[in-house]
């Protein structure tokens, strides 16, 4: 079976890689970038764990192929720090309220509440669990996790300015 | 578990795609969003050796909407971003309504209306908001191009009026007739992410405080989304008089198809088909 070249950016940095077709984006990420920020949960595009921007969109990693990136921009949990030392607000509120318990679901959520953030200003509690409803989460029961996406809206600006 | 190996194909052109999908015959399957498709294929209920991704055929984005032709949808238009188009939410609030319910805000970013209706579950969302809406599937072919009614896309669990080497390009609604007034409502065990358990979409039509169109189709309850052809007979002609939505939410109960899965069981899912037609027959004929 042939290889596909592609080229890719992730967290503003150029790759290129020969990858079967079959490799999935997570795979590529995980295994031959070493971000290993994103995790495998169900491998099935239910649970979230695997979030990543594409483009700036939030979607599963496990339910993209690799060669669909070609060309295009990915944003993973990695690059959502402001800098090496700023935190972006969402991770900051994460650990301020305690919205982590065993940690594997957070950087999907996370994903998902920095793109909501980022397109709504100070969306309300439904709304929120609505959004979230792509991040399955076994620990916290997923109110600690709202509070910390309440709070970190309010360090944030309309337009999802930080 | 890692994919199965496959080719990997992307055509620019709908002819291309074409010619490959007869090239490669029934081993080769269309891709746009793959979020049915790379699932099914992960727990090797499909094989696929040559996959046609149409993702860089440009015809395939167009979402355009006109008055007087009513609504396009490209095969390639992700779901969010067709629940998000002003004229959508306008004209087609239904199909919103769907949409908002379908998988999760990551899979809606990238999943398709053509590959919820090509992957042809009975549970797909969008499929009785369609129909409800007398909509068409734009099917092209070495023959040339074709149109097919919604309601006669899916023929079956999985299956499709697709012949071999066809593509489905999109999905075409006309412009609500005058006064139309619809309805979604989707039940299902969890508040959020899942599959119905019942589904229904209603879209009827008065005139002169009689029903001049009634058409109910409801999701998850047979092989296929299927038509409540004798609770439409109940109204048509008649007064949606709470005595009529009634005895058409009980044509509707009778005449679905459902069966027992871990979802509900078949008498439960009966039971909310009446449940639902009745409610959303009253909020199409009764409300302001």
């Amino acid at each position: 079976m042939d290889e596909v070249a592609i080229q890719l950016t992730v967290n503003g940095d150029r790759y290129a890689a020969a990858v079967l077709p079959r490799m999935t984006l997570v795979e590529l990420l995980r295994t031959e970038l070493r971000l290993t920020g994103t995790k495998v949960g169900c491998g099935g595009g239910d649970c979230g764990a695997c979030t990543v921007f594409v483009e700036g969109r939030p979607i599963n990693a496990c339910l993209t192929l690799a060669v669909e990136v070609d060309g295009k921009e990915v944003t993973t949990i990695e690059g959502i720090a402001l800098s090496g030392d700023v935190l972006h607000p969402v991770q900051a509120a994460f650990i301020e309220k305690g919205a982590t318990q065993c940690g594997f679901c957070t950087p999907g959520a996370v994903m998902t509440a920095v793109h909501l953030l980022s397109t709504e200003h100070r969306p309300d509690e439904a709304r929120i669990r609505h959004v979230l409803g792509g991040n399955l989460c076994r620990c916290t029961g997923y109110n600690k996790i709202v509070e910390a996406i309440r709070a970190a809206a309010e360090n944030m600006r309309p337009g999802g300015a930080v | 578990m890692t994919l199965p190996q496959f080719a990997f194909h992307a055509p620019s052109t709908v002819d291309e795609a074409l010619a490959l999908l007869e090239t490669h015959g029934a081993r080769a399957r269309p891709m746009a969003g793959g979020t049915d498709l790379l699932p099914r294929l992960d727990a090797r209920r499909i094989e696929v050796d040559h996959l046609v991704y149409t993702k860089r055929i440009g015809e395939l984005d167009r979402l355009a909407f006109a008055p007087e032709t009513g609504l396009h949808v490209g095969a390639n238009v992700v779901l969010a971003d067709l629940a998000a188009f002003e004229p959508v939410r306008a004209h087609y609030p239904i199909l919103v309504d769907a949409i908002e319910t379908l998988a999760t805000p990551q899979v809606r970013h990238k999943a398709t209306m053509i590959g919820n209706l090509c992957n042809a579950s009975p549970c797909a969302d969008t499929a009785p908001p369609l129909m409800a809406h007398r909509g068409t599937v734009l099917v092209a072919g070495r023959s040339g191009r074709r149109e097919v009614p919604a309601d006669a896309f899916i023929t079956g669990p999985g299956r499709t009026a697709l012949e071999p080497g066809e593509l489905a390009c999109a999905v075409r609604i006309p412009i609500p007739p005058e006064g139309l007034r619809t309805r979604f409502l989707k039940h299902s065990p969890r508040s959020r992410v899942d599959i119905s358990a019942v589904s229904v979409a209603v879209a009827v039509r008065l005139e002169d405080g009689l029903v001049a169109q009634a058409d109910i189709f409801m999701g998850t309850v047979g092989p296929t989304p299927l038509r409540a052809a004798r609770a439409e007979q109940v109204l048509l002609g008649r007064e949606p008089t709470p005595e009529h939505l009634e005895r058409a939410a009980a044509e509707a109960s009778d005449e679905c198809r459902p069966n027992t899965d871990f979802r509900a069981t078949e008498g439960y899912k009966r039971r909310m088909v009446h449940v639902l037609v009745r409610r959303a027959l009253a909020a199409v004929t009764g409300e302001a």
